[in-house]
């Protein structure tokens, strides 16, 4: 045979086809997919409109109705500017990742590129009121207390900003590295937490109230009831903090992945979901687990949400569950066709409002899991 | 994703994001102190492969002048390539073969085993015989480690790829180090969400992100650190400089020029790779080559490299210091071998290549052939003797030969 009298022409194409393996190897790594900030920031209803951000740093103002969804406004492209803010200034917005913070008429925004801005929706256009370059990025959602936004940032500062003038003072918190997740307020405290592990409440002036470590960074947002502060980290557990007791631990709770998205509360039953496909029912008051769902592999981001009676959850690969509140049962499945969800939903009287990463609006329904595109960014 | 995209991240990338993570926490959350570990693991496991550059190098070096001698020779590129590859399988590293002979004998042994150019078994039929005739020892009779060691060798003879080999298993790491670093620095939160599902199930790792990015004032995932680049050159500079002697080649020769090219280049090209990849990639590359550098220097040796050449001509001036020669002095060996092949145009190939590398040419022996001959075997008997002293071997300067 060939091959036989010919052993080091063999033994070339050997190493050949070892060299071409490893320059298809070496292009896959190459080749690996890391994404660009797009943004996970959650549609709002304001005024009558839903603000969706259906391309990375733009918000489409949609109106819903009986007919199809149509566009009412876009932000910045209709926005009419005040004086000494340039157009420039509204073009360079690198993504949402704050969900709006919808007061009234007026919407705050905070964009990654760090501007922070109030626009007033409730004409026929957006009308920016004011604008705030800070020098970090922004990923969390600011607090907001009806007169102050807290804003906090990827330095880790927690700044104030006037909601009628925009003026900023100086940073209440200062943490060693960022903020990710949006601060909870409650009564003079302001909570925060960030990827530095720390947990923290400060008054409105700044001063430290308490300082609590944990093992495990925080990303996702604070959720506060009461005197309970719950807190889900990526050590993989939920913590439920006395706030009124300097941070001490009433429970934890160990997962089986990060706690990244916020928490939903119903009654004494906490909802939390892992970012390795878990969804989690514990007694808010124990951290006694009362079930766990968990049937495909994948990352949980955007918040389980309760509505018409069904847990509604959604994994990032746009795969949607509804599952019985009380037992975790599966009521239904429904897998989209194209789109990836992390943002968190926005809860209608009859319908559940998703973003996906390409800028689709779909609303569910949860009592079947009926999807339906309802706009789509260009 | 494409099969091949999973082997790679399964087979490579997984495990390095899990190993720097480990890392990380091991170094009190310190991601740069975790990239210096990992420089210094990768290092030494890759240290057998880059004693055999570093050998192969040096072998390349000095088979220079022989290389001269036959670019002079042969005006025919096809013909020229021949004999140039005739070269590279003759000249073993016989070395190792004294090895073995020194090891059987208990006494040190010269290299002084003359090959053919011949195929690879042959070549250690011939070496056996050679030990037995020579050293009255059997390859049989040494350690298992050594012989196969010296089998290995003479098998191997000098690889003008060897050089490669160790740059090849680093270039997958180095790709693969990339893309981690990538992912573990990333500002995203959409690239550390990703990062959960590659993560092994264990407290410790998963609990571990995301990083500091800071490290000794810099921001490992930014690009651009002026400071990194000016390290990475400096130091592939100096492992250029050191790694080139530029005694062995003649001035104004190709492969002076080529080494004078490569000195400059490559360490220009890596500086700017550092200046457009994030600096916890450009860390590992200054540590990276800082630490080769070392080893460089400690088990080859600087060369004819001194402190004192880098001062420039034009400063020595003006201090009064004596000027460097062109090319740092080109040695006696390099200068002698063009020398002969340019005395008789008839001397073959084997002639030109032997008697400029010190060896005996086997075919077509000619009276310059056999001056190159006689003068080498003094040049052995000297080199032995100073071995016998423990004195180490001086480079004789231009023009001794002629002496």
């Amino acid at each position: 045979m060939f091959h036989v009298k010919h052993p080091p022409r063999a033994r070339s194409r050997a190493r050949l086809a070892g060299v071409l393996a490893l320059f298809a190897l070496l292009a896959a790594g190459c080749a690996t997919d890391l994404g660009s900030p797009d943004g996970w920031a959650a549609p709002v209803e304001a005024d009558g409109v839903v603000l969706v951000q259906a391309d990375r740093g733009e918000l489409t103002a949609v109106r819903l109705g009986d007919g199809p969804a149509r566009i009412a406004w876009r932000f910045p492209e209709d926005a009419a500017l005040p004086a000494g803010v340039d157009r420039d200034d509204l073009n360079n917005f690198d993504a949402f990742y704050a969900t709006p913070i919808v007061d009234g008429g007026v919407v705050y925004l905070a964009a990654y590129s760090g501007q922070v801005l109030a626009v007033d929706v409730s004409g026929e256009g957006p009308s920016v009121l004011w604008l705030r370059q800070l020098t970090d990025h922004i990923i969390a959602t600011p607090g907001f207390d009806g007169g102050v936004l807290y804003v906090p940032t990827e330095s880790g500062e927690l700044v104030p900003i006037d909601a009628e003038t925009g003026a900023t003072g100086a940073p209440v918190a200062t943490g060693t590295e960022r903020f990710w997740g949006q601060p909870a307020l409650g009564g003079s405290a302001i909570y925060v937490a960030g990827l530095d592990r720390n947990v923290r409440a400060v008054d409105r002036n700044g001063g430290e109230l308490w300082t609590l470590s944990l093992e495990g960074a925080v990303a996702g947002d604070l959720l506060l009831d009461g005197e309970t502060l719950y807190v889900g980290a990526l050590d993989r557990r939920v913590y439920a903090l006395d706030v009124l007791a300097d941070g001490g631990e009433r429970w934890r709770f160990q997962g089986d992945g990060w706690f990244w998205s916020r928490p939903f509360l119903d009654g004494d039953t906490l909802y939390a979901a892992t970012t390795n496909g878990s969804v989690y029912a514990l007694d808010a008051r124990s951290g006694n687990e009362l079930w766990q769902f968990r049937e495909l592999d994948g990352e949980f981001r955007s918040q389980p949400v309760l509505s018409g009676g069904v847990l509604v959850v959604a994994l990032r690969d746009g795969v949607l569950f509804g599952l019985d509140p009380s037992t975790g049962v599966r009521q239904w499945q429904e897998t989209l066709a194209d789109g990836r969800l992390l943002s968190d939903p926005l809860v209608l009287e009859s319908a559940i409002l998703y973003v996906t990463e390409n800028g689709k609006l779909i609303s569910v329904d949860p009592r079947n899991g009926t999807a339906t595109v309802i706009f789509e960014g260009s | 994703m494409l099969p091949i995209g999973a082997v790679w991240q399964t087979v490579l990338e997984n495990p390095l994001i899990n190993l720097m993570v480990l890392l990380t926490v091991l170094s009190f959350g310190s991601y740069g102190v975790a990239i210096l570990i990992f420089t210094v693991l990768t290092r030494v496991v890759t240290f057998p492969l880059t004693l055999r550059t570093l050998r192969a190098a040096r072998g390349l070096q000095e088979m220079q002048p022989e290389m001269e001698a036959i670019q002079k020779r042969y005006k025919d590129p096809k013909r020229r390539s021949e004999e140039q590859m005739k070269l590279y399988r003759r000249k073993t590293l016989t070395c190792e073969g004294a090895g073995v002979a020194s090891a059987l004998l208990g006494s040190p042994v010269e290299c002084d085993w003359k090959v053919q150019d011949t195929n690879k078994d042959e070549l250690i039929k011939e070496y056996e015989r050679h030990l037995s005739r020579v050293h009255s020892v059997q390859l049989s009779d040494a350690p298992g480690r050594v012989a196969n060691r010296a089998r290995r060798s003479i098998r191997g003879g000098v690889n003008p790829l060897g050089c490669l080999g160790p740059q090849l298993i680093q270039f997958p790491i180095f790709i693969g180090l990339y893309i981690v670093i990538r992912t573990t620095l990333s500002q995203h939160p959409e690239d550390i969400i990703k990062l959960q599902d590659r993560l092994y199930d264990f407290q410790i790792l998963q609990s571990a992100m995301p990083f500091d990015t800071g490290f000794l004032a810099m921001d490992l995932s930014a690009n651009g650190n002026l400071i990194l680049v000016v390290v990475i050159f400096a130091s592939m500079w100096l492992t250029q400089r050191i790694s080139s002697a530029r005694s062995l080649s003649r001035p104004g020769s190709q492969q002076a020029q080529m080494n004078q090219m490569m000195q400059w280049m490559l360490p220009a090209m890596f500086g700017w790779f550092a200046l457009v990849v994030p600096a916890g990639l450009g860390l590992y590359w200054a540590a990276s080559t800082l630490i080769g550098l070392v080893l460089q220097w400690v088990f080859v040796g600087p060369g004819d490299f001194t402190w004192g050449s880098l001062i420039p001509n034009l400063v020595r001036e003006r201090v009064g210091m004596s000027p460097l020669p062109a090319a740092a002095g080109a040695g006696g060996r390099a200068a002698s071998a063009p020398a002969r092949a340019d005395d008789n145009d008839d001397e073959t190939p084997e002639a030109a290549t032997a008697g400029a590398n010190g060896e005996t040419a086997q075919t077509g022996e000619t009276d310059d052939g056999r001056r190159g001959q006689r003068s080498n075997s003094r040049r052995r008997r000297r080199s032995g003797a100073r071995q016998a002293r423990g004195q180490p071997r001086q480079r004789r300067r231009r023009g001794d030969s002629r002496r």
